[in-house]
């Protein structure tokens, strides 16, 4: 399958105090045309810095794309002049926040800001640019959007903030759309809604999608590929029924082991001792070996690459094979 | 289980003023907590589930007295502690504490843990300075923190290790009941587990009684013995949490069963999704609070409020079509 956006081998830093730290340590990953390919990981893995990078949103300084190669449409997205990617931004690929209050403009309605990326990137006028933004807000399910488009995002309960921030990602037909923990602020209830509108999209329009999340319950029920990312790197990618059928890393067993299930209760769950270490502290070899319960000599020496084990799955771990769930 | 009634409330409710105009005056009222029952039993723990606005932080404060309640009654034991002053409410204050969501907040930024910890012991004046100490450090090493956290501040501390320490503080008085609001949610996966873990081995280990209140349908059927959904400051259904997820009555808390994702791609969920957003606790809709959102409401919901009643074994549940 032909893949919309590729990343290959990204490498992200960050200086602070003097001390540069790597916090994505080569990262490749690739979003085929209408697929939604599922980033899990906690926090400080690197999994919005990832996301940033591809839309070049990096502050530099203190941020530095050291090295590695983001493919879009032909062309090596960190090359760019800042004129080309602008027109890229928000056109053809599209980001959604995990925040969507503090997303939104206060002072603009929410007619202005979705109209916005319509003024800057389409040649349209402001009849045409009023229709688009009302089918918009249809599309995401937004009720009487003649009278919502007026509008502010004070006006707006979390719910109602995310659609109108999809319906800006969403303003120019995007090929690839990035969602940052779009429905990690929301309410259950709000959240499958979201998701299920993600997913609508995808279908109609044809998006890839890059869906990125600290829950794997979403990951199951929307991703079609997955990539589990630790500490800056990715350790174990594969589609997305293989890897919770087989994981075939520590870390993603643990990951799993960690969710309370509906159907179990009161009982002691496996959690993942310890803490994730922080970008600077990483030990040498394998960046897991303080938390994982299979760690051997090995692991504290050599870093694993991310190999394949069986057909398209594969894990950085010199143990994959024993690993069970 | 031995049920003795530790904790029980009557009709509670808890108003905020809404104020406007020039002269600031009341012209309306929040009603955040509006007429809530509950028993909770010694060493039992009460998980408190629902949307965002919807009242569960509110009514855990009101329990334990953190808020003043508009109406109703609260017992501890067999006290009633609803109209006590704030000198005669401090002999139970020791026995009721609270965790709160957010470990970065909850925790004075100035002051040692060692201080953060013993503060309570402090106030209440329970143990000579030079056994405090001894006493705070027995508590680090319960909560599963080492010792040299002591002379240590808050920041250098990971969201995890805050929330020990936040445990910690709310152990010092040896209560008998805990409010804990959210205590995981800020937390990342992994350590959501272990923090869970800790509440459950503590229960044991000193006979807790928890009103556990998270947004998390998934953490609080793990945790719970019992489980009430809070639907526009009202409990809806109030159940056994095995009952409660086996068979749930109301349909709110079919909607909320139903969004909460399974981490298992074999399983197709049949997901109700519900129309509209929560609505406006100041002026709640009339009869059945949910029938505007509601996908089996008939007209009897629009007009005559639904009672909360027992439909069988405990399963209490407010729907006129239950």
């Amino acid at each position: 399958m032909e893949s919309a956006l590729e990343i290959k081998d990204l490498t992200v830093s960050f200086s602070s105090e003097g001390r540069k730290v790597e916090v994505v340590s080569g990262v490749s990953l690739s979003i085929p045309q209408g697929r939604i390919v599922g980033v899990v990981g906690e926090s400080g893995c690197g999994k919005t810095v990832t996301a940033l990078s591809v839309m070049r949103l990096i502050p530099e300084p203190p941020g530095r794309i050291e090295g590695g190669e983001i493919l879009f449409d032909g062309a090596d997205i960190l090359h760019l002049s800042d004129r080309d990617m602008r027109s890229l931004r928000g056109n053809r690929i599209s980001m959604i926040f995990q925040e969507p209050i503090s997303s939104l403009n206060p002072v603009f309605t929410v007619g202005d800001q979705i109209g916005e990326s319509l003024r800057t990137h389409l040649n349209i006028t402001r009849k045409e640019e009023k229709e688009r933004v009302l089918d918009l807000l249809r599309l995401v399910g937004i009720p009487a959007p003649e009278s919502r488009i007026k509008n502010y995002p004070h006006e707006l309960s979390g719910g109602m903030s995310q659609r109108v921030m999809i319906a800006m990602a969403l303003a120019c037909s995007p090929e690839v759309l990035i969602a940052d923990e779009p429905t990690t602020a929301l309410d259950v209830t709000i959240q499958a809604g979201i998701l299920e509108l993600i997913d609508d999209l995808r279908v109609r329009m044809g998006m890839a999608v890059l869906l990125i999340t600290h829950d794997l319950g979403i990951i199951a029920e929307v991703a079609d590929t997955v990539y589990v990312m630790y500490a800056g790197k990715v350790v174990e990618h594969a589609v997305t029924r293989e890897l919770f059928k087989h994981p075939k890393h520590p870390y993603t067993v643990g990951l799993l082991n960690s969710i309370p299930d509906l159907r179990r209760r009161k009982e002691r769950l496996d959690a993942i001792p310890g803490v994730v270490p922080s970008p600077g502290s990483f030990p040498p070899g394998c960046r897991f070996q303080d938390r994982c319960p299979l760690v051997i000599d090995k692991c504290r020496k050599e870093e694993p690459p991310l190999s394949e084990h069986t057909v398209g799955h594969y894990s950085a771990c010199w143990r994959a094979d024993e690993v069970t769930i | 289980m031995a049920l003795k009634e530790l904790v029980r409330i009557e009709r509670l409710k808890k108003y905020f003023p809404v104020q406007s105009g020039v002269l600031s005056r009341v012209t309306n009222y929040v009603k955040a907590v509006d007429g809530v029952d509950m028993t909770i039993s010694e060493g039992e723990t009460v998980g408190l589930v629902g949307e965002s606005g919807c009242g569960k932080t509110t009514l855990g404060k009101t329990i334990i007295k953190l808020l003043e309640p508009t109406e109703g009654k609260i017992y501890f034991g067999a006290d009633n502690i609803t109209g006590l002053s704030p000198s005669r409410m401090r002999p139970y204050r020791e026995k009721m504490q609270i965790v709160f969501q957010d470990p970065y907040g909850s925790l004075n930024p100035r002051m040692k843990v060692e201080s953060i910890v013993a503060e309570g012991l402090v106030i209440h004046n329970i143990s000579t300075p030079g056994e405090r100490k001894g006493i705070v450090r027995e508590l680090l090493r319960t909560v599963g923190l080492r010792e040299d956290a002591l002379p240590r501040y808050p920041h250098e501390f990971s969201g995890g290790q805050r929330q020990r320490i936040a445990i910690a503080r709310a152990l010092a008085l040896n209560p008998e009941f805990i409010v804990c609001d959210e205590p995981i949610s800020a937390l990342d996966v992994s350590v959501q587990a272990q923090i869970i873990n800790l509440f459950i081995e503590l229960q044991e280990k000193f006979r807790l009684t928890y009103l556990f209140i998270s947004h998390d349908l998934r953490v609080v059927r793990h945790i719970s013995d019992r489980v009430a959904v809070m639907y526009l400051g009202k409990v809806v259904e109030f159940a056994p949490s095995g009952e409660l997820y086996k068979n749930p009555l109301h349909p709110y808390t079919r909607v909320l069963i139903s969004s909460v994702p399974v981490a298992d791609p074999d399983r197709q969920r049949e997901m109700t999704v519900l129309k509209g957003d929560v609505p406006s606790p100041i002026n709640p809709p009339s009869g059945c609070s949910f029938h505007p959102r509601c996908p089996i409401a008939v007209d009897k919901c629009s007009s005559v409020e639904p009672e909360l009643r027992d439909a069988g074994g405990g399963h209490l549940v407010s729907c006129h079509l239950a």
